[in-house]
């Protein structure tokens, strides 16, 4: 599905926050790129800069105290990072929209969810206040509300939690835009929810070709939704691939305990459990960060050796579309 | 009960140094000094309060004595600021006043909180009936005109420091009682309440001892700023005449000047000034309380 | 294993009422035992009303009717200091670990303070077993002074443990313990508990709405929909062979690492409000295979009388059967 020119370009990104009066860079040396029809998964523990990276991409980076500090954001060639607020009004909901993790405080209480999507559509298409309506309700029927015209009429607390989440995603895709950035869009629902988000998601990527980028924790998700796999940690890319060769064999320590502590559900579970792969302690600060010389997972990571602590590692490519960023991968066992 | 468990994630731990322990108050406190006007609004309550408290034994001048002409400008005698319509020094007129202005004021502040605070943190707390009845009490208090009210008490029970006091208490509690309400009501519903109660604890222990230092915050700030208004509103009753004839205050200095106004503007001025210098002192506190005490709650 | 189960609840009703005369049936007769020694997990979905019985197990919220019996004793009704005997042998380890620990007290004084109020030990006893508990769950005594904004969501969880553990409780109600903390913080949470259970003997009372978690540490498990039980059984019953079509939902709807495993049985729309739950069996209206008897009448909890139970009038049908073989089997 992937075309030759990418949609968006993510190059040397870095992204800085400023406490106690320095500049304490979050995400550092990130590049990634994006094709029409795509699904990207961002993958790591919370701290590690999966949603700031998300904000960045449609300029929503809080400001101050935080700001991109390098690198480009290049949208069909277009820089984000140096578009000014007018242009930036434009791109998000016509070309890049978003989905929180949080359905209730994304929607304005007091407007009929009908209204906010429409607003949007009229926003954007400039379309009369009627059509816009009728616009509305399809997106409604589009993301599987039942009886959208009387559902349009609903304020958002009138509305369960997977419905909310539902006319989030119809207001980020009524302006049918060309990337979709999903931040933990099911992780406030049940399962049974999730499932059907996420059937919606990708009928909708067929429909309009759509690439996405979801970020999540739960690897479950990202086995059955996405064609690639960017893992974070403290703020940089340590390791990406096509979905299958990540999850069939991860080259990164981080990513081997990230699939390997999960509990996996199982169709024939063992009556005496073994205990689950620990990651032992925490991710470290951005501000412990920039007293660390060496590999930032090193002092969580069971393969380090004193070199790791010494030497920070470079992304290295393995093959087409495979890098991991470890000075010990080659020595870890398949 | 023994331990043996492999790899506990102490280790990753275990070679940091620990950090100091800091409590909530304490992080409230780093803020508040961060913020220049809170510190100097600080420093001026703090010096008003230190001149109430040593000046009239310092400048020993009464205030009740006859010293001078009356109505004498400022700088045109050894009594700095000039006298009022009796020939007494205001200076010694705003040394002494400050010492029952300021009493006044804290003391009416104390009974607000404390009538207004029980009062909410048993409607909060406790919910359905006795929130209901709680608070249509609270709903009478708030519609009755507050200086009218004021002014009935002291009229009925003589115009002394103490009935003021109570007066002043009287009438503003309610904006207390409802928002400790409101605390009580989000505080009560948290986890860690839950948690007490799962381990054994009573009633009294929830209200006085888990919900009230966690509500405290907000109602602080409040407590800081009723200063600031009961000052205020003691001025006023002094302004319409009902002072305590046997005490100086500024309001009451205000109050008997006012005729002489256009002869004498220093005689309302001067105790005006401290009036506001005090109140605008107790505000700067109260704001920089509410911002160091907003970004904890955020971050929560 | 003792004779007494740690928890029996029989016919557990909570209702609260919302006003205008209406009644939420949060809870709606349900019945379960958990021996000794046995996590027994309660999953469902949120609104099922899993959370609310388990706050009734522990007293933490009023049964409107049915019995709690805790080691065999009744508590359903006890109050004052009876209650707060009893809650020695019956802790809760809460959700939120951002939520369940009192901001304005240290460390220690919060592991502390369950023996202080049941008046357990002396203070110089109460103090070492501070120190023994922050061990035990895997924190340095001397982190006792601080804070609780000055740990880590797993390290605060690590500290509501050890309250619980303070009395040394029999049974311990865990209300959804790792889902709010981060996946590779979960699975250090997820040992600890498993650790504790075996070398201390507890029992758990284990509420969560991930079924992986559950597979991972309950012996037992019950499915609820609705405030009622629709399946119950062992772990390996349930997950190798759920008999509720709900059950079969629930699994078929968590995303597993193996491509193509998406079975693909999905729900449609949302669960009704237990405010006026529908006649009949209350899973009818998003089953695929209801019939007009689900609709009228109620089924009933049954199966093997210490085993596998389901309430579904169509579990043993052959369709039913047909999609459980097709969704259970094991990849080769």
């Amino acid at each position: 599905m992937t075309s030759d020119t990418p949609l968006l370009s993510v190059r040397d990104l870095e992204i800085s926050f400023r406490t106690g009066g320095r500049d304490i860079p979050v995400v550092r040396d990130l590049s990634f790129d994006l094709s029409a029809g795509e699904t990207l998964g961002i993958v790591g523990e919370s701290g590690c800069g999966k949603s700031i990276t998300a904000l960045s991409l449609i300029g929503l980076v809080p400001s101050p105290p935080g700001r991109v500090s390098k690198g480009q954001i290049l949208l069909n060639g277009e820089d984000i990072v140096t578009a000014g607020e007018d242009r930036l009004t434009r791109i998000r909901g016509n070309e890049i929209s978003m989905v929180f993790q949080e359905p209730m405080t994304s929607l304005n209480p007091v407007y009929t969810v009908g209204e906010q999507i429409a607003e949007t559509a009229r926003a954007h298409f400039g379309s009369s206040r009627a059509e816009a309506w009728d616009r509305a309700i399809e997106m409604l029927r589009l993301v599987g509300i039942p009886s959208p015209e009387q559902r349009a009429h609903n304020y958002p607390h009138q509305l369960s939690g997977g419905m909310r989440q539902r006319v989030m995603i119809a207001i980020a895709l009524v302006c049918e835009p060309k990337v979709l950035i999903a931040d933990e869009p099911t992780t406030a629902l049940d399962v049974t929810v999730q499932a059907q988000i996420f059937d919606l998601f990708r009928e909708l990527q067929h429909k309009i070709s759509a690439a996405i980028i979801l970020i999540t924790h739960d690897i479950g998700v990202v086995a059955q939704m996405c064609d690639r796999v960017m893992v974070m940690y403290a703020g940089r890319k340590i390791e990406e691939g096509p979905v299958r060769s990540f999850i069939r064999d991860p080259r990164h320590p981080y990513t081997r305990g990230l699939i390997s502590c999960i509990p996996k559900l199982s169709r024939d579970p063992s009556d005496t459990p073994e205990p689950l792969f620990e990651i032992p302690g925490v991710v470290p600060s951005p501000a412990d960060l920039a007293e660390l010389k060496g590999c930032a997972f090193a002092p969580r990571c069971n393969r380090a050796i004193n070199e790791c602590l010494l030497h920070s590692p470079a992304l290295t490519a393995l093959g087409p579309d495979r890098a991991v960023a470890c000075l010990r991968q080659e020595e870890i066992p398949a | 009960m023994s331990v043996t468990d492999t790899t506990p994630p102490v280790a990753a731990t275990a070679g940091k140094p620990l950090p100091k322990p800091v409590s909530p108050s304490r992080q409230v406190w780093q803020m508040f000094r961060q913020n220049h006007s809170a510190m100097i609004g600080l420093f001026i309550l703090f010096a008003i309060i230190v001149i109430s408290i040593f000046g009239p034994s310092l400048y020993t001048v009464s205030p009740r004595d006859m010293v001078w002409m009356p109505l004498t400008p400022p700088g045109q005698s050894e009594y700095l600021l000039g006298t009022d319509y009796l020939g007494r020094d205001l200076l010694a007129g705003l040394i002494n006043g400050g010492r029952v202005t300021i009493t006044i004021g804290f003391s009416a502040a104390v009974l607000t909180i404390l009538i207004g605070v029980t009062i909410g943190a048993l409607a909060g707390f406790f919910g359905g009936r006795v929130d209901n009845v709680l608070m249509r009490v609270t709903e009478f208090f708030q519609v009755l005109p507050n200086l009218l009210f004021a002014m009935v008490v002291v009229m009925l029970f003589s115009p002394s420091l103490i009935n003021i006091a109570i007066a002043i208490g009287i009438v503003s509690w309610t904006s207390t009682a409802r928002l400790t309400r409101a605390e009580f009501l989000k505080i009560r519903e948290m986890d860690y309440v839950k948690a007490e109660r799962s381990i054994g604890a009573g009633n009294a222990r929830l209200i006085w001892k888990v919900i009230l230092p966690n509500a405290a915050p907000p109602l602080i700030v409040v407590a800081a700023l009723s200063i600031g208004s009961a000052i205020l509103f003691e001025a006023g009753l002094s302004f319409l005449g009902l002072s305590d004839p046997n005490a100086m205050s500024w309001g009451r200095m205000i109050g008997d000047n006012r005729p002489y106004i256009l002869d004498s503007s220093w005689g309302v001025t001067f105790p005006g000034i401290a009036i506001f210098l005090t109140v605008l002192a107790i505000s700067l506190v109260g704001d920089g309380l509410n911002d160091a005490i907003n970004p904890k709650l955020r971050q929560r | 294993m003792s004779e007494k189960p740690a928890l029996s609840v029989s016919d557990l009703k909570v209702h609260f009422p919302v006003g205008g005369g209406k009644v939420v049936h949060a809870v709606d007769g349900i019945s379960f035992d958990i021996p000794a020694g046995i996590a027994f997990g309660l999953v469902g979905e949120s609104g099922s009303g899993k959370t609310t019985a388990a706050m009734a197990c522990a007293r933490l919220n009023d049964p409107t009717d049915g019995t709690i019996r805790l080691g065999g004793k009744d508590i359903t009704h006890l109050d004052g200091d009876q209650m707060r005997q009893a809650r020695r042998d019956i802790q809760v380890v809460f959700q939120d670990p951002y939520a369940s620990l009192n901001p304005r007290e240290r460390a220690g004084a919060i592991v502390r303070r369950p023996m202080d109020l049941m008046g357990i030990g002396t203070p110089k006893e109460r103090e070492d077993r501070v120190d023994e508990l922050f061990a035990t769950v895997g924190l340095r005594a001397e982190q006792k002074a601080l804070f609780p904004h000055q740990f880590s969501g797993g390290q605060r969880q690590r500290i509501g443990i050890a309250r619980a553990l303070a009395t040394r409780p029999k049974l311990i109600v865990c209300d959804e313990p790792v889902s709010a903390l981060d996946v590779a913080i979960q699975a250090q949470i997820l040992n600890l508990l498993g650790r504790l259970k075996a070398e201390l003997g507890l029992s758990y009372l284990f509420i969560s709405h991930d079924l992986g978690v559950v597979q991972h540490l309950c012996d037992q498990i019950a499915v609820m929909y609705l405030g009622q039980i629709v399946e119950i059984g062992s772990r390996s019953e349930i997950f190798r062979r759920p008999m509720h079509p709900y059950t079969m939902a629930l699994i078929s709807a968590v995303p597993t690492l193996d491509a193509g495993m998406d079975a693909g049985m999905r729900l449609k729309g949302d669960p009704p409000s237990p405010i006026s739950p529908p006649e009949g069996c209350r899973f009818a209206g998003r089953c695929q295979f209801a019939q007009d008897r689900c609709r009228q009448e109620s089924p009933v909890l049954s199966g093997d009388p210490d085993g596998h139970k389901v309430a579904c009038f169509r579990a043993r049908d052959l369709e039913v059967v047909a999609l459980r073989e097709e969704l259970t089997r094991v990849p080769a």
